[in-house]
């Protein structure tokens, strides 16, 4: 009758754990925080974007310079503000980011046709005054640039003896490289959630269980240790599913809803791609779940298994930091659990399709590791030190 | 009847049982009497198949413990020594839960459910969560899930130490029922007006083997004493032995 019980056990693990306030508490947590500093992320971003392009610019000395006050009007995003009385005061007190000033000359020597002085006051303590500041600079120099061509023209010079470069900026990282560094942190917010959600409660019936000494009266009853190890495994591998499928609709519920198209990101997911990436999480539920009983398991209370827990979780994610450092290198370690599934939700989260390795290689592995761990539970379960071992 | 027969077992360089050997039939309480570190709760924990005895074996109404672990447990009611429940269940899911495992199943589980918080009087914590229970209603509830399946042999480790006069009161004559109904019963004690009072046979132990076994009766008048108090420390060298695992 070797593991037909373990339905029993399962179901009595579950209710346990739902009622577990404490534990799904700090379960939610590890879920829900990554995604809501992703989407803190990626809202700062954009608006630090829209910042740099929508800029409203101080204009010190205006009336010494209404044509270049109202050609800046007439640019893409910029507005002319009304400037403080003591220009330099204001920026160094942070009350101004940038003020652009003309020169009490301006006026005489625009007309003279003489270099005309205009100053951009800024404030460097503040990192993203860099920005700003570049773009002022761009559009004073644009506008000079077309008073000169106009002045060349009125001397019956073209304007294309002066232009010696055509310069062209192009943005080619937009496309992938972008995308690639941005969509990269979802699937690890993921990937940790399975993670987070199923600790607590491996670590309760486990460790708990021994601690408690009610491990010792369960297995007293006509069960054998596959069905025990079968039971919690399966209740833990719940949770664990659940947080990974929770963190999934949170985080593409912030992809979606965050302006990624202001920060050049490709994000595009359907139906089809969901279900891909849910078939990508279950093995990676039933693994982390295993790998944490059978860590727990070594554990004499619940406090000493969530320190070891909390440790151990490194392990699986030890690959990733290595493969991004470049130290290993190939496509072969795309097939190393938690590394081959960040790699295929990367790319669904792209529409592009994952590589066989990320999807059937990194499963199988994973699948295995998982039966490795609860065979290795098993044989805990079957240990007299464990059992008794308070 | 439960019958083991020159149990061994060592933890490291500590001998804990040393060619114990007793038998429990059916219809008899039987108490395994000795101090603190005798080896009784490693010989109940041998009984029910979770410690393997380094030699000798245990049957369980004929069923070999070694051979076939589950279906002698499934003969078997356990009351380990540390109760053992789990705090966010009530009493009434403790008592489902052991009767799933027993593979009771529907409206018997419910009917056997509801006679238990009936005999051993559990109608006030019955859907109460076990986080709160006292001392008596903790060993009630291990009790009662010990005793779903309906088993023919029962084995209780230490089961009223720490209770209140009544709950012992109730104790014994819910163990005493249970040997009128021709079930064997296992009783482990180091109280001696506990195994005295209930007990029909009496094996005592001492250094992990049996030094004495019958009657009260039989068992002063093995000893030449007057009292069974007097037998006991006779019989077991009268300092407690080393603390068990």
């Amino acid at each position: 009758m070797s593991g037909r019980l373990f339905g029993v056990i399962f179901a009595k693990e579950l209710i346990d754990h739902l009622r577990d306030r404490r534990a799904l508490f700090s379960a939610s947590l590890g879920v829900i925080l990554g995604p809501i500093m992703l989407g803190f992320v990626l809202g700062e971003m954009a608006s630090d974007r829209r910042d740099l392009e929508d800029i409203s610019i101080p204009f010190a000395g205006r009336e010494l310079a209404p044509e270049l006050a109202s050609w800046l009007e007439q640019q893409n995003g910029v507005t002319v503000a009304e400037a403080p009385d003591a220009p330099a005061a204001a920026v160094r007190a942070n009350k101004r980011l940038v003020v652009v000033q003309a020169e009490p000359e301006f006026a005489e020597d625009f007309a003279q046709g003489r270099p005309a002085g205009v100053r951009i006051l800024f404030n460097g303590n503040d990192s993203s005054v860099r920005g700003k500041v570049g773009r002022v600079r761009r559009l004073l120099n644009l506008y000079s640039e077309q008073i000169a061509q106009l002045r060349l023209m009125a001397r019956g010079v073209s304007p294309q003896a002066v232009k010696t470069l055509e310069i062209e900026e192009l943005e080619v990282s937009a496309g992938d490289g972008r995308t690639k560094a941005l969509l990269g942190l979802p699937p690890l917010l993921i990937l940790l959630a399975a993670f987070a959600a199923g600790m607590s409660a491996a670590a309760d019936s486990t460790a708990g269980e021994r601690e408690r000494g009610s491990l010792e009266a369960l297995l007293a009853n006509p069960i054998s240790p596959l069905d025990a190890a079968l039971g919690k495994w399966s209740a833990a591998a719940v949770l664990a599913m659940l947080g990974a499928l929770v963190s999934l609709g949170l985080n593409l519920w912030i992809l979606s809803h965050s302006p990624l198209y202001e920060l050049g990101v490709r994000f595009r997911v359907d139906a089809a791609g969901i279900a891909a990436m849910t078939a990508v999480l279950a093995p990676v539920a039933l693994f982390a779940s295993a790998f944490e009983l059978l860590i727990a398991l070594f554990a004499r209370s619940f406090k000493e298994a969530q320190s070891y827990l909390a440790l151990a979780v490194i392990l699986p994610t030890l690959p990733m930091a290595l493969i991004s450092f470049g130290a290993l290198q190939g496509e072969g370690w795309q097939m190393l659990p938690v590394v081959g599934q960040n790699g295929a939700l990367t790319s669904l989260l792209a529409g592009e399709a994952p590589t066989l390795a990320q999807t059937l290689g990194a499963g199988g592995v994973t699948l295995l590791l998982a039966a490795v761990c609860v065979a290795g539970v098993v044989r805990l379960l079957r240990s007299e030190r464990i059992v008794f071992g308070r | 009847m439960i019958e083991a027969v020159d149990l061994h077992k060592s933890f490291g360089a500590t001998m804990a049982l040393d060619g114990l050997s007793f038998r429990a039939t059916d219809g008899a309480i039987t108490g395994l009497l000795g101090p603190n570190g005798a080896g009784k709760t490693t010989a109940l924990r041998i009984l029910y198949g979770l410690l393997r005895p380094d030699k000798g074996s245990v049957s369980i109404d004929g069923v070999a413990v070694a051979e076939r672990p589950t279906e002698a447990r499934a003969r078997l009611g356990v009351l380990t020594d540390i109760h053992g429940l789990y705090p966010r269940l009530t009493a009434r899911e403790h008592i489902r839960f052991f009767g799933r495992l027993h593979g009771l199943r529907g409206a018997a589980l419910e009917r056997r459910t509801d006679e238990l918080i009936r005999a051993l009087d559990m109608q006030g914590i019955a859907d109460r969560r076990a986080a709160g229970f006292s001392h008596g209603e903790r060993m009630k509830t291990a009790l009662a899930r010990a005793l779903v399946h309906d088993p023919q042999n029962l084995l209780l480790d230490e089961p009223t130490n720490g209770l209140d006069v009544p709950s012992v009161r109730a104790v014994r004559k819910i163990l005493r029922r249970l040997r009128d109904e021709g079930r064997a019963v296992i009783f482990s004690s180091h109280v001696m007006q506990e195994v005295s009072a209930l007990c029909d046979s009496v094996a005592v132990v001492a250094a992990g083997r049996v030094a004495a076994e019958g009657s009260p009766d039989d068992i002063r008048r093995q000893a030449g004493c007057e009292s069974l108090e007097e037998a006991f420390v006779s019989l077991t060298g009268g300092e407690p032995a080393e603390e068990e695992l």
